[in-house]
Protein backbone atom coordinates (compact mmCIF):
# COMPACT_ATOMS: atom_id res chain seq x y z
CA UNK A 1 0.00 0.00 0.00
CA UNK A 2 1.37 3.37 -0.92
CA UNK A 3 1.24 6.61 1.43
CA UNK A 4 -1.13 7.98 -0.28
CA UNK A 5 -3.16 4.99 -0.08
CA UNK A 6 -2.85 4.75 4.08
CA UNK A 7 -3.22 8.38 4.37
CA UNK A 8 -6.62 7.90 2.16
CA UNK A 9 -7.43 5.03 4.34
CA UNK A 10 -6.86 6.67 7.89
CA UNK A 11 -9.12 10.22 6.43
CA UNK A 12 -11.69 7.21 5.70
CA UNK A 13 -11.68 5.62 9.34
CA UNK A 14 -11.93 9.49 10.63
CA UNK A 15 -14.46 11.03 8.67
CA UNK A 16 -16.93 8.51 6.50
CA UNK A 17 -20.66 8.35 5.97
CA UNK A 18 -21.06 4.95 7.10
CA UNK A 19 -20.19 5.48 10.58
CA UNK A 20 -22.26 8.96 10.34
CA UNK A 21 -25.27 7.11 9.64
CA UNK A 22 -25.03 4.85 12.12
CA UNK A 23 -24.59 7.74 14.74
CA UNK A 24 -28.07 9.11 13.11
CA UNK A 25 -29.84 5.93 13.00
CA UNK A 26 -28.84 5.61 16.93
CA UNK A 27 -29.74 9.27 17.35
CA UNK A 28 -33.37 8.74 15.90
CA UNK A 29 -34.04 5.38 17.70
CA UNK A 30 -33.45 6.71 21.36
CA UNK A 31 -35.47 9.78 20.52
CA UNK A 32 -38.47 7.33 19.48
CA UNK A 33 -38.07 4.88 22.23
CA UNK A 34 -38.23 8.15 24.51
CA UNK A 35 -41.38 9.45 22.44
CA UNK A 36 -42.50 5.72 22.90
CA UNK A 37 -41.77 5.88 26.64
CA UNK A 38 -43.99 9.51 26.88
CA UNK A 39 -46.51 7.46 24.49
CA UNK A 40 -46.75 4.23 26.70
CA UNK A 41 -47.49 6.60 30.09
CA UNK A 42 -49.89 8.49 28.24
CA UNK A 43 -52.52 4.96 28.69
CA UNK A 44 -52.22 5.55 32.12
CA UNK A 45 -54.31 8.59 32.26
CA UNK A 46 -57.34 7.04 30.25
CA UNK A 47 -59.63 7.13 33.09
CA UNK A 48 -59.15 11.39 32.92
CA UNK A 49 -62.16 13.19 32.29
CA UNK A 50 -62.33 13.89 29.05
CA UNK A 51 -62.29 17.95 29.95
CA UNK A 52 -58.68 17.57 31.06
CA UNK A 53 -58.24 15.81 27.64
CA UNK A 54 -59.57 18.13 25.49
CA UNK A 55 -57.03 20.75 27.45
CA UNK A 56 -53.84 18.00 26.86
CA UNK A 57 -55.22 18.42 22.90
CA UNK A 58 -55.10 22.30 23.44
CA UNK A 59 -51.84 22.50 24.92
CA UNK A 60 -50.52 19.61 22.22
CA UNK A 61 -51.96 21.77 19.25
CA UNK A 62 -50.21 25.14 20.65
CA UNK A 63 -46.60 22.89 21.06
CA UNK A 64 -47.16 21.68 17.08
CA UNK A 65 -47.21 26.24 16.23
CA UNK A 66 -43.83 26.20 17.83
CA UNK A 67 -42.57 25.28 14.28
CA UNK A 68 -43.59 28.56 12.92
CA UNK A 69 -44.07 30.59 16.57
CA UNK A 70 -41.25 31.54 18.96
CA UNK A 71 -42.29 31.14 22.48
CA UNK A 72 -43.01 34.67 23.57
CA UNK A 73 -42.67 35.27 27.80
CA UNK A 74 -41.70 38.17 29.71
CA UNK A 75 -38.31 37.80 31.81
CA UNK A 76 -39.08 37.47 35.67
CA UNK A 77 -37.21 40.58 36.59
CA UNK A 78 -38.28 43.66 37.93
CA UNK A 79 -38.42 46.56 35.44
CA UNK A 80 -39.50 50.21 35.76
CA UNK A 81 -42.33 51.80 34.12
CA UNK A 82 -40.58 52.37 30.72
CA UNK A 83 -39.57 49.52 30.32
CA UNK A 84 -42.01 46.46 28.60
CA UNK A 85 -40.03 43.31 27.64
CA UNK A 86 -40.49 40.30 26.13
CA UNK A 87 -38.23 37.25 24.68
CA UNK A 88 -39.02 35.94 21.72
CA UNK A 89 -37.57 31.77 22.17
CA UNK A 90 -36.91 30.56 18.97
CA UNK A 91 -34.77 27.73 20.13
CA UNK A 92 -37.22 25.06 18.97
CA UNK A 93 -38.26 26.45 15.91
CA UNK A 94 -37.91 24.36 12.75
CA UNK A 95 -39.07 27.15 10.46
CA UNK A 96 -38.35 30.25 9.55
CA UNK A 97 -34.46 30.34 10.35
CA UNK A 98 -32.26 31.34 7.67
CA UNK A 99 -28.99 32.58 6.93
CA UNK A 100 -27.06 34.38 4.24
CA UNK A 101 -23.55 34.65 3.53
CA UNK A 102 -21.50 37.53 3.39
CA UNK A 103 -17.56 38.17 2.61
CA UNK A 104 -16.07 39.53 5.49
CA UNK A 105 -12.46 40.92 5.92
CA UNK A 106 -11.66 41.74 9.19
CA UNK A 107 -8.81 44.41 10.76
CA UNK A 108 -8.30 45.49 14.43
CA UNK A 109 -8.85 49.47 14.48
CA UNK A 110 -7.47 51.58 17.27
CA UNK A 111 -9.85 54.77 16.79
CA UNK A 112 -13.17 54.66 15.65
CA UNK A 113 -14.77 58.09 15.73
CA UNK A 114 -18.18 57.05 17.06
CA UNK A 115 -16.97 54.37 19.85
CA UNK A 116 -18.02 57.23 21.96
CA UNK A 117 -21.27 56.13 21.88
CA UNK A 118 -20.53 53.00 23.33
CA UNK A 119 -18.30 54.79 26.32
CA UNK A 120 -20.29 53.45 29.24
CA UNK A 121 -22.06 49.92 28.04
CA UNK A 122 -22.73 47.90 30.74
CA UNK A 123 -20.87 44.36 30.37
CA UNK A 124 -20.46 41.72 33.39
CA UNK A 125 -17.98 42.35 35.64
CA UNK A 126 -16.31 39.13 34.94
CA UNK A 127 -15.30 39.94 31.25
CA UNK A 128 -11.76 40.03 30.75
CA UNK A 129 -11.33 40.95 26.96
CA UNK A 130 -12.54 43.50 24.73
CA UNK A 131 -11.73 43.43 20.81
CA UNK A 132 -12.53 45.41 18.12
CA UNK A 133 -12.81 45.41 14.32
CA UNK A 134 -14.35 46.70 10.97
CA UNK A 135 -16.18 44.83 8.62
CA UNK A 136 -15.59 45.47 4.85
CA UNK A 137 -17.53 44.01 2.41
CA UNK A 138 -17.03 44.06 -1.54
CA UNK A 139 -18.95 46.67 -3.76
CA UNK A 140 -20.48 44.08 -5.79
CA UNK A 141 -20.02 40.06 -6.58
CA UNK A 142 -17.44 40.76 -8.92
CA UNK A 143 -15.39 42.75 -7.21
CA UNK A 144 -12.15 41.23 -5.90
CA UNK A 145 -11.66 44.47 -3.22
CA UNK A 146 -13.25 44.29 0.25
CA UNK A 147 -12.94 48.12 0.62
CA UNK A 148 -16.69 49.23 1.76
CA UNK A 149 -16.68 49.82 5.92
CA UNK A 150 -20.11 47.88 6.40
CA UNK A 151 -20.17 48.20 10.43
CA UNK A 152 -17.86 47.90 13.54
CA UNK A 153 -17.60 45.00 15.97
CA UNK A 154 -16.71 44.88 19.33
CA UNK A 155 -16.77 42.03 21.10
CA UNK A 156 -16.39 41.55 25.05
CA UNK A 157 -15.91 38.57 26.76
CA UNK A 158 -14.68 36.26 29.31
CA UNK A 159 -11.80 33.68 27.84
CA UNK A 160 -12.44 31.68 30.26
CA UNK A 161 -15.92 30.53 29.87
CA UNK A 162 -16.86 31.68 26.86
CA UNK A 163 -19.46 34.34 27.89
CA UNK A 164 -19.17 37.28 25.44
CA UNK A 165 -21.32 39.67 24.14
CA UNK A 166 -21.09 41.37 20.22
CA UNK A 167 -21.93 44.55 19.75
CA UNK A 168 -22.06 45.50 15.69
CA UNK A 169 -23.33 48.81 14.97
CA UNK A 170 -22.98 51.69 12.17
CA UNK A 171 -24.82 54.92 11.58
CA UNK A 172 -24.60 54.48 7.77
CA UNK A 173 -25.73 50.80 7.88
CA UNK A 174 -27.61 47.76 9.17
CA UNK A 175 -24.76 45.61 10.77
CA UNK A 176 -24.19 42.46 9.08
CA UNK A 177 -26.19 39.40 10.41
CA UNK A 178 -25.34 36.13 8.77
CA UNK A 179 -28.21 34.52 10.40
CA UNK A 180 -32.14 34.88 10.03
CA UNK A 181 -35.46 34.54 12.14
CA UNK A 182 -38.39 34.82 11.15
CA UNK A 183 -39.82 37.57 12.91
CA UNK A 184 -43.97 35.81 12.53
CA UNK A 185 -45.18 35.67 15.75
CA UNK A 186 -42.57 37.42 17.55
CA UNK A 187 -43.51 40.09 19.66
CA UNK A 188 -41.69 43.54 20.36
CA UNK A 189 -40.07 45.33 23.47
CA UNK A 190 -39.96 48.45 24.57
CA UNK A 191 -37.03 50.14 26.21
CA UNK A 192 -37.33 54.74 26.92
CA UNK A 193 -39.87 54.36 23.38
CA UNK A 194 -37.53 52.55 21.60
CA UNK A 195 -38.88 49.22 20.03
CA UNK A 196 -36.46 46.55 19.38
CA UNK A 197 -37.15 42.53 19.33
CA UNK A 198 -35.08 40.59 21.36
CA UNK A 199 -35.07 36.52 20.53
CA UNK A 200 -33.32 33.93 22.47
CA UNK A 201 -31.92 30.52 20.87
CA UNK A 202 -30.73 28.58 23.41
CA UNK A 203 -27.83 30.25 25.19
CA UNK A 204 -27.96 33.09 22.91
CA UNK A 205 -29.92 35.97 23.00
CA UNK A 206 -29.83 38.49 19.63
CA UNK A 207 -31.53 41.89 18.88
CA UNK A 208 -31.07 44.80 16.71
CA UNK A 209 -32.39 48.64 17.10
CA UNK A 210 -31.89 51.51 16.28
CA UNK A 211 -30.84 54.71 18.85
CA UNK A 212 -30.41 58.22 18.22
CA UNK A 213 -29.23 57.42 14.53
CA UNK A 214 -26.90 54.48 15.05
CA UNK A 215 -28.07 50.97 14.06
CA UNK A 216 -27.13 48.19 17.00
CA UNK A 217 -27.10 44.52 16.35
CA UNK A 218 -26.38 42.18 19.25
CA UNK A 219 -25.35 39.22 19.92
CA UNK A 220 -24.55 37.38 23.43
CA UNK A 221 -23.66 34.22 24.75
CA UNK A 222 -24.35 32.54 28.11
CA UNK A 223 -25.24 35.94 29.96
CA UNK A 224 -28.19 35.97 32.02
CA UNK A 225 -31.42 37.72 31.40
CA UNK A 226 -30.44 40.59 33.83
CA UNK A 227 -27.41 41.10 32.39
CA UNK A 228 -28.52 41.00 28.82
CA UNK A 229 -31.30 44.11 30.30
CA UNK A 230 -28.12 45.62 32.23
CA UNK A 231 -26.83 45.73 29.04
CA UNK A 232 -29.79 47.07 26.86
CA UNK A 233 -29.99 49.77 29.65
CA UNK A 234 -27.24 51.40 29.26
CA UNK A 235 -26.83 51.86 25.95
CA UNK A 236 -30.83 53.02 25.44
CA UNK A 237 -30.56 55.59 28.03
CA UNK B 1 -45.91 1.96 10.46
CA UNK B 2 -44.70 5.96 9.11
CA UNK B 3 -41.44 5.84 10.94
CA UNK B 4 -40.48 2.94 8.67
CA UNK B 5 -41.72 4.20 5.41
CA UNK B 6 -39.97 7.49 6.73
CA UNK B 7 -36.74 5.74 7.22
CA UNK B 8 -36.99 4.55 3.84
CA UNK B 9 -37.33 7.95 2.55
CA UNK B 10 -34.58 9.22 4.67
CA UNK B 11 -32.02 6.05 3.96
CA UNK B 12 -32.96 7.19 -0.23
CA UNK B 13 -32.13 10.24 0.44
CA UNK B 14 -28.91 9.91 2.76
CA UNK B 15 -27.36 7.59 0.36
CA UNK B 16 -28.06 10.01 -2.78
CA UNK B 17 -26.56 13.01 -0.86
CA UNK B 18 -24.34 12.02 1.46
CA UNK B 19 -21.06 12.46 -0.43
CA UNK B 20 -21.78 16.37 -1.68
CA UNK B 21 -22.89 17.08 1.82
CA UNK B 22 -19.65 15.85 3.22
CA UNK B 23 -17.54 17.23 1.03
CA UNK B 24 -19.74 20.12 1.22
CA UNK B 25 -19.62 20.22 5.04
CA UNK B 26 -15.61 20.45 5.04
CA UNK B 27 -15.31 23.46 2.83
CA UNK B 28 -17.25 25.25 5.00
CA UNK B 29 -16.90 24.24 8.57
CA UNK B 30 -14.42 25.83 10.73
CA UNK B 31 -13.17 22.81 11.92
CA UNK B 32 -12.82 19.59 9.93
CA UNK B 33 -13.05 18.02 13.40
CA UNK B 34 -16.37 19.52 13.57
CA UNK B 35 -17.64 17.49 10.52
CA UNK B 36 -19.23 14.31 11.75
CA UNK B 37 -21.24 16.72 14.29
CA UNK B 38 -22.58 18.89 11.54
CA UNK B 39 -23.22 15.50 9.40
CA UNK B 40 -25.20 14.45 12.29
CA UNK B 41 -27.13 17.30 12.71
CA UNK B 42 -28.32 18.11 9.48
CA UNK B 43 -29.85 14.83 8.89
CA UNK B 44 -31.34 14.83 12.02
CA UNK B 45 -32.90 17.60 11.16
CA UNK B 46 -33.61 15.70 7.94
CA UNK B 47 -35.59 13.05 10.02
CA UNK B 48 -37.62 15.41 11.86
CA UNK B 49 -38.91 17.61 8.56
CA UNK B 50 -39.58 14.30 7.23
CA UNK B 51 -41.66 13.33 10.18
CA UNK B 52 -43.42 16.51 9.89
CA UNK B 53 -44.22 16.92 6.69
CA UNK B 54 -44.42 16.31 3.10
CA UNK B 55 -41.02 17.15 0.66
CA UNK B 56 -42.27 16.76 -2.64
CA UNK B 57 -41.41 18.81 -5.59
CA UNK B 58 -37.96 20.39 -4.16
CA UNK B 59 -34.66 19.67 -5.04
CA UNK B 60 -33.58 17.54 -1.99
CA UNK B 61 -29.57 18.63 -2.29
CA UNK B 62 -30.48 22.37 -2.05
CA UNK B 63 -32.59 21.76 1.02
CA UNK B 64 -29.88 19.86 2.47
CA UNK B 65 -27.40 22.89 1.54
CA UNK B 66 -29.49 25.68 3.20
CA UNK B 67 -29.92 23.18 6.24
CA UNK B 68 -26.24 22.82 6.65
CA UNK B 69 -25.96 26.08 5.99
CA UNK B 70 -27.77 27.05 8.91
CA UNK B 71 -26.28 23.96 11.14
CA UNK B 72 -23.20 25.30 10.45
CA UNK B 73 -23.47 28.92 11.24
CA UNK B 74 -25.41 27.88 14.45
CA UNK B 75 -22.55 25.53 15.84
CA UNK B 76 -19.89 28.62 15.44
CA UNK B 77 -20.68 31.55 17.62
CA UNK B 78 -20.00 34.81 16.15
CA UNK B 79 -17.29 35.26 18.13
CA UNK B 80 -15.13 31.96 17.18
CA UNK B 81 -16.36 32.89 13.69
CA UNK B 82 -14.51 36.00 13.51
CA UNK B 83 -11.56 34.36 15.56
CA UNK B 84 -10.78 31.85 12.49
CA UNK B 85 -11.24 34.42 10.02
CA UNK B 86 -8.04 35.33 8.44
CA UNK B 87 -7.35 38.56 8.90
CA UNK B 88 -5.96 38.31 5.13
CA UNK B 89 -7.38 37.76 2.02
CA UNK B 90 -6.46 34.49 0.12
CA UNK B 91 -3.87 36.90 -2.71
CA UNK B 92 -2.00 37.86 1.27
CA UNK B 93 -1.71 34.20 1.76
CA UNK B 94 0.02 33.75 -1.29
CA UNK B 95 2.63 36.51 0.05
CA UNK B 96 2.71 34.91 3.65
CA UNK B 97 4.15 31.87 1.75
CA UNK B 98 6.68 33.46 -0.91
CA UNK B 99 9.46 33.18 1.43
CA UNK B 100 8.58 29.45 2.55
CA UNK B 101 8.05 27.67 -0.87
CA UNK B 102 9.14 23.90 -0.86
CA UNK B 103 10.57 22.00 -3.56
CA UNK B 104 7.78 19.45 -5.31
CA UNK B 105 7.19 16.72 -3.04
CA UNK B 106 5.36 13.39 -3.76
CA UNK B 107 3.49 11.71 -0.64
CA UNK B 108 5.02 8.52 -1.66
CA UNK B 109 8.04 10.15 -1.90
CA UNK B 110 8.59 10.66 2.02
CA UNK B 111 9.74 7.97 4.09
CA UNK B 112 7.95 7.08 7.43
CA UNK B 113 9.02 6.42 10.25
CA UNK B 114 5.77 4.76 11.37
CA UNK B 115 3.17 2.98 9.71
CA UNK B 116 0.44 5.11 11.63
CA UNK B 117 -0.95 6.95 9.54
CA UNK B 118 -4.07 7.46 11.69
CA UNK B 119 -1.78 9.80 13.76
CA UNK B 120 -0.34 11.22 11.14
CA UNK B 121 -3.88 12.33 10.09
CA UNK B 122 -4.34 13.53 13.94
CA UNK B 123 -1.46 15.63 13.34
CA UNK B 124 -3.07 17.25 10.13
CA UNK B 125 -6.27 17.79 11.07
CA UNK B 126 -5.07 20.00 14.09
CA UNK B 127 -2.95 22.16 12.36
CA UNK B 128 -4.14 25.77 13.15
CA UNK B 129 -4.63 26.74 9.51
CA UNK B 130 -7.52 24.82 9.04
CA UNK B 131 -7.12 24.89 5.15
CA UNK B 132 -4.46 22.25 5.11
CA UNK B 133 -6.81 19.66 6.41
CA UNK B 134 -9.32 20.40 4.37
CA UNK B 135 -6.66 20.85 1.23
CA UNK B 136 -5.80 17.01 2.47
CA UNK B 137 -9.17 15.26 2.66
CA UNK B 138 -9.96 17.13 -1.07
CA UNK B 139 -6.41 15.74 -2.39
CA UNK B 140 -5.84 12.82 -0.52
CA UNK B 141 -9.07 11.46 0.01
CA UNK B 142 -11.51 12.98 -2.91
CA UNK B 143 -8.83 12.80 -5.26
CA UNK B 144 -9.67 16.13 -6.34
CA UNK B 145 -6.91 18.32 -8.41
CA UNK B 146 -5.10 21.42 -6.97
CA UNK B 147 -7.73 23.57 -9.69
CA UNK B 148 -10.69 22.18 -8.03
CA UNK B 149 -9.52 22.31 -4.68
CA UNK B 150 -8.32 26.14 -5.21
CA UNK B 151 -11.74 27.28 -6.44
CA UNK B 152 -13.51 25.32 -3.66
CA UNK B 153 -11.52 27.22 -1.10
CA UNK B 154 -11.82 30.50 -2.81
CA UNK B 155 -7.78 30.37 -2.64
CA UNK B 156 -5.50 30.39 -5.51
CA UNK B 157 -3.31 27.22 -6.78
CA UNK B 158 0.17 28.48 -5.36
CA UNK B 159 -1.37 28.58 -2.30
CA UNK B 160 -3.50 25.24 -2.06
CA UNK B 161 0.30 23.94 -3.33
CA UNK B 162 2.56 24.78 -0.87
CA UNK B 163 -0.04 24.24 2.34
CA UNK B 164 0.44 20.94 0.44
CA UNK B 165 4.40 20.80 -0.05
CA UNK B 166 4.80 22.50 3.33
CA UNK B 167 2.84 19.88 4.94
CA UNK B 168 4.53 17.11 3.25
CA UNK B 169 7.98 18.34 4.00
CA UNK B 170 6.67 18.88 7.74
CA UNK B 171 5.85 14.87 8.15
CA UNK B 172 9.15 14.11 6.80
CA UNK B 173 10.72 15.89 9.74
CA UNK B 174 8.58 15.45 12.31
CA UNK B 175 7.07 11.22 11.14
CA UNK B 176 10.25 10.16 8.92
CA UNK B 177 13.58 8.51 10.01
CA UNK B 178 14.73 10.69 12.46
CA UNK B 179 11.36 12.13 13.55
CA UNK B 180 10.71 12.94 17.07
CA UNK B 181 6.56 13.55 17.08
CA UNK B 182 5.02 12.18 20.09
CA UNK B 183 1.27 11.90 19.82
CA UNK B 184 0.24 12.83 23.12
Amino acid sequence: MTNKEKLKKAIEQDINSKDCYKEIINKIERGEKTMKKKNNNMWKWTLVPICLIAIISGILLINDNKELNPDIYKPNIETKDNVNLYINDVSKMTQGVLSSDADVKITTIENISYFKEIVGIKIPIDFNNKEAHEIYVKPDWDSQEYNVLQNYVVIYSNTENNRNIIVSFSKDNKPIRDYYFSEEGSKMSKINNIELKIYKYNELYFTEFNYEGINFDIETSKITEQELIDLLLSIIK
Amino acid sequence: MASELNLYKFNDIYDKTHLDLLKYVVIKCHNINDTNDIMQEIYLELWNILNKKELSNINIKSYLIGIANNKIKKHYTLLQRLKTVSLFDTNDKDIELIDTIKDKVNINDILIKEENWNTIWKYIKNKKNQDIPKVFYLHYKLELSIKDISKLLKSSESYIKNLIYRTLHELQDNFGNGGNYNDK
